[in-house]
């Protein structure tokens, strides 16, 4: 049976500011293919992508489902919530010179579980066999798998917070 | 899929220091240090990144061990360069940055995926790991944790040595 063991249940991320878009969406989807989540034939699916005008502002509602196969048993997932508000066009002045960029509000939410029987080929019902399998044979290994997507996690969420900081003109 | 188990992992063992030295000599050190301990080595990843008048570099080699056909030793080294310049000297041409080399291992099993069929097979194979085979598997821990950490003494030198040129 295929079962979802939660990792983090969720965090969060919220700016208010000037920060680029385009340029945020690009690097985490950028992060995500480097560490292995980012396959879009198989495994990345952009299941929400919300975009409403508000006058001369944008709403806008993206949400992600990233997965990353361990082994044929094992997957990570990362889902991810990006909620923007007051998303608008600014222009900045930084040296004499006109910058394009966004300003705007927004909170990032991130989840992770890892993912067991990922194939499905344990049957519908969780048996004596795979528990016994995850309980004595596997554990170790389930063990490390979980605080490798626990500290991942929080990479990603340091990921975020170091591009919003560190991008300010 | 074959199933990896890790041995060494995250900053458990690493090298960082400010160091000189050159990287083709470091690449062969290590690349011969591979070729003798019997790893197929490659190297998975190139990253140079120059911003400005700054620039840094990510490598990550990889060696692998066959052990025989179920089972393969990995090591890993990610190496990261930054804000690194070329220095001409006498020996030839040489880096100076701040250096981090990170040493991870892991043991690959099923890596022909023959056991990963069905779950029963899965199972039997667990139960053959964890239970029939662990003195086999102990001694394949001890080997990959020895070679990990003789690489990492080997680099080490090989870093020492260079004020000394």
């Amino acid at each position: 049976m295929q079962e979802k063991l939660t990792i983090v249940p969720g965090i969060k991320v919220k700016w208010k500011g000037v920060f680029s878009m385009s340029d945020l969406y690009k690097h985490i989807k950028m992060w995500l293919d480097y560490q292995g989540y980012g396959n879009e034939d198989k495994t990345f699916q952009e299941e929400k992508f919300v975009q409403r005008m508000k006058g001369d502002t944008q709403q806008l509602e993206i949400r992600w489902y990233a997965q990353k196969d361990i082994s044929d048993y094992f997957a990570f997932v990362i889902k991810m919530g990006f909620f923007v508000l007051g998303l608008k066009d600014v222009e900045l002045e930084q040296d004499g010179k006109k910058i394009k960029t966004q300003a705007g509000e927004v909170e990032i939410r991130i989840s992770s579980h890892v993912l067991t029987d990922r194939q499905k080929k344990w049957g519908e019902k969780k048996g004596a066999f795979q528990t016994i399998y995850e309980k004595f044979i596997i554990s170790n290994r389930l063990d490390d798998y979980k605080t490798n997507l626990y500290s991942k996690t929080y990479a990603l969420q340091d990921e975020i917070k170091n591009f919003l900081t560190m991008h300010q003109y | 899929m074959v199933e990896a188990d890790w041995i060494i992992r995250g900053d458990n063992l690493v090298i960082q220091k400010k160091a000189q030295f050159s990287m083709i000599d470091l690449y062969r050190t290590l690349k011969a240090w591979f070729d003798l301990h019997g790893y197929v080595f490659h190297e998975k990843e190139y990253d140079d990144v120059v911003r400005g008048d700054k620039k840094s570099v990510t490598i990550k080699w990889a060696g692998q061990k066959y052990l025989d056909n179920y089972t393969r030793l990995i090591l890993e080294l990610s190496i990261s360069l930054k804000d690194y310049e070329i220095i001409e000297t006498k020996q030839g041409k040489t880096v100076e940055g701040a250096l981090k080399i990170k040493y991870e291992a892991y043991i690959e099993t099923d890596y022909e995926e023959r056991w990963s069929n069905s779950p029963i097979y899965k199972f039997v194979r667990g139960v053959f790991d964890k239970f029939l085979a662990t003195g086999r598997r102990e001694r394949y821990e001890k080997e990959i944790k020895e070679d990990a950490h003789d690489i990492f003494n080997r680099t080490k030198s090989y870093l020492n040595l260079q004020k000394f040129k």
